[in-house]
């Protein structure tokens, strides 16, 4: 359903190219939850802007292809993509008191997405928001009420049901419980997990923290500056992770049900994205690091079954 | 009265007056407060960890401020137990207080945030000795700066006296703000979410820096934080806050494993597990915390609890009761649930 090929998209900036998505190519299918997780930096809210083409204006898409059900859509000019943007191919944001308008009802705000690209009247336009609504937990009546009458749960809630009010056949969520405290994270996580099972939803998952996708997700891809590391299936990657990297990002995050023992690290710190390391970007920091790796790159490798790594031990 | 310890807060109060209008003033409405802390007591035992976990708004950060009484507290006592015999801080007078302050010192969350920018290290640093006065001259001075530096693993030092913030990765600037908590000399580290704004590949290395100058330096330490399977890694005890009142506390392990109060017994069902094949039972409660401008009454628990028994959990607020060693929990459900 969507193809992702060889996609590189950079920031111009006065000091030279930010190389923030340096040749990335994965494939979803339908009704999957794809994965994308990386620290910070490590392009993963640029390549979702891509996929959206949000991208602010110093941000240029140097090469790739992007197919959604077989059509390309980098190459459609604003006005096609308009068209599925939204409608296709929707987005839940991270930060729901920003994503939404303060000084305007949350309902008008929903309705007008439908508004926009649909061609119904306006009634029936809120009668489906207040579906929606209802259908992520939040009353019918709250459709009149501000954002800032809702609670923070509420209002990524809000979010989700935007998203889904165009039943859209695509959702990337970039961080959509990162700012949420553990209780209201789990009724969020929950609702999520719902709505795949009944929407048989696509969706792909962006964030930082491997337990969001131990709970959500069919399948994950692993993004280092710029580039995904490691792809397969979650429980392949969490059991049997094979990329160094993705090894200590496993490793990194406490377990209540493991040890008791401090998170482990990785030494050094991620790259800078003007200047990246030649070779295998991680190897400045990669506790496996052999001569090959500071020339050559290394090509992505099927392991086993669905898992796919970029690392010449293998 | 126990042995060894470091600092013991009794009944700790911190009340924030909201501002009531020309109207409200008029008609004698009541004076309202945001119950921020609502008479918390513990304990840290000399170089013991103790964690307040909880999530935000529960009133834990706000602790820590009135333990160093950046905020006055609006009743109870904070003792201190020095070289010199117990010091109960909140009777200090500020010029007390001033000679008081290197003893306790915190360590912010933001490691962008708590450096200014337009200061080197060195700078940053040297302003604390300078202020207090703790040091005779500028070699003394130097010196105390680079051991520090070498304290938190920077190394070389001399290669990183000069360089301003913004020449400092996330995590080196953490350490930088470890180091100028450090150079006073404190007896008393009050660590807020050290690590939570940090990259997760390298928050292990902040933490065993920690640990690290816990054990050379004799360290107490107020560790806190919402995560939960970190509090579990890192402290010896542990409080679970919920709207400015410690619900339970007892050995992190302990109240991990075999928690008793209904909201912590939630509050570790749903901690994140970066693991796909273990499926567990949550306990989701509905809405979200209430504010602290209107404490519900009884046990202020009682509007989410899932165990809820009319009567009994809306008329009195239960208090922390020992049930088994240094584990205490409030709740009046505890033995039937």
């Amino acid at each position: 359903m969507l193809e992702v090929k060889g996609v590189k998209t950079y920031y111009l900036t006065d000091e030279g190219q930010v190389k923030a998505v340096d040749g990335v190519s994965f494939a979803m299918e339908r009704g999957e939850t794809l994965g994308l997780a990386g620290e910070s930096g490590c392009g993963k809210t640029t390549l979702a802007l891509t996929i959206t083409r949000l991208l602010p204006r110093n941000a240029r898409v140097i090469s790739g292809e992007i197919y959604f059900d077989g059509v390309e859509i980098l190459s459609l000019d604003e006005e096609e993509f308009r068209k599925i943007r939204w409608k296709d191919i929707s987005i839940i944001f991270q930060e729901a008191m920003n994503a939404l308008n303060p000084v305007r009802r949350v309902g008008d705000q929903i309705v007008e997405a439908i508004l926009l690209h649909e061609n119904v009247a306006r009634e029936e336009a809120v009668d489906r928001v207040m579906n929606a609504l209802e259908m992520v937990g939040i009353d019918r009546e709250r459709f009149w009420h501000y954002p800032h009458e809702f609670s923070g749960g509420m209002r990524q809630s809000a979010l989700i049901a935007m998203a889904l009010v165009c039943n859209p056949k695509l959702v990337i969520a970039d961080e959509p419980v990162t700012a949420l405290d553990v209780m209201v994270r789990a009724q969020v996580l929950k609702l999520i997990k719902e709505l795949q099972s009944k929407m048989d939803l696509s969706m792909i998952l962006i964030t930082h923290d491997l337990s969001v996708i131990a709970e959500t997700c069919d399948r994950v891809a692993i993004m280092y500056a710029g580039k995904i590391v490691e792809i397969g299936d979650v429980i392949s990657i969490f059991k049997d992770p094979k990329h160094p990297y993705t090894k200590g990002l496993v490793k990194a995050f406490p377990s209540i049900y493991g040890p008791r023992e401090l998170p482990a690290s990785i030494s050094g710190t991620p790259p800078d994205l003007l200047n990246p390391p030649s070779g295998c970007r991680f190897h400045p920091r990669c506790p496996h690091v052999m001569d090959i790796c500071k020339v050559e790159e290394p090509e992505m490798k099927r392991i086993n079954g669905k898992q796919y790594v970029a690392c010449h031990l293998y | 009265m126990l042995n060894n310890v470091k600092l013991r807060v009794e009944d700790l109060r911190v009340w924030f007056p909201v501002r009531r209008g020309l109207i409200e003033f008029l008609q004698r409405k009541p004076q309202k407060f945001v119950k921020a802390v609502d008479g918390i007591s513990f304990y840290i035992k000399k170089g013991e960890i103790f964690g307040l976990v909880g999530e935000s708004g529960c009133g834990k950060t706000t602790t820590a401020r009135a333990l160093m009484r950046l905020i006055e507290p609006m009743g109870g006592k904070i003792f201190f137990y020095g070289e010199d015999g117990p010091i109960e801080l909140t009777s200090l007078n500020k010029k007390q207080l001033k000679k008081f302050r290197t003893k306790i010192q915190m360590i912010f969350q933001d490691p962008y945030e708590s450096l200014d920018p337009k200061q080197s290290v060195f700078d940053a640093l040297s302003e604390p000795l300078k202020v207090n006065k703790l040091v005779k001259n500028s070699k003394e001075l130097l010196e105390r700066i680079l051991s520090v530096l070498e304290d938190v693993r920077l190394y070389p030092p001399e290669s990183f006296i000069d360089r301003y913030p913004h020449e400092l990765s996330g995590g080196q600037r953490q350490r930088v703000v470890i180091a100028s908590a450090l150079v006073l000399n404190p007896e008393i580290i009050l660590a807020d979410e050290p690590v939570s704004m940090l990259d997760v590949s390298i928050r292990g290395e902040v933490l065993r820096i920690l640990l690290e100058l816990k054990e050379k330096r004799g360290l107490t330490y107020l560790f806190i934080t919402h995560d939960l399977s970190l509090a579990r890694v890192i402290c010896d005890r542990i409080g679970v806050m919920y709207l400015g009142k410690i619900v339970e506390t007892g050995s992190s392990e302990e109240v991990i494993k075999n928690p008793k109060h209904p909201y912590t017994k939630a509050l570790v069902s749903v901690i994140p597990v970066p693991d796909p094949t273990i499926k567990r039972e949550k306990i989701i409660l509905k809405g979200e915390v209430p504010s602290p401008m209107d404490v519900p009454s009884g046990c202020r628990f009682h509007p989410r609890c899932p165990y809820f028994k009319e009567g009994v959990c809306n008329k009195e607020e239960p208090t922390l009761m020992e049930i088994s060693k240094e584990h205490l929990v409030a709740c009046h459900l505890w033995e039937d649930i």
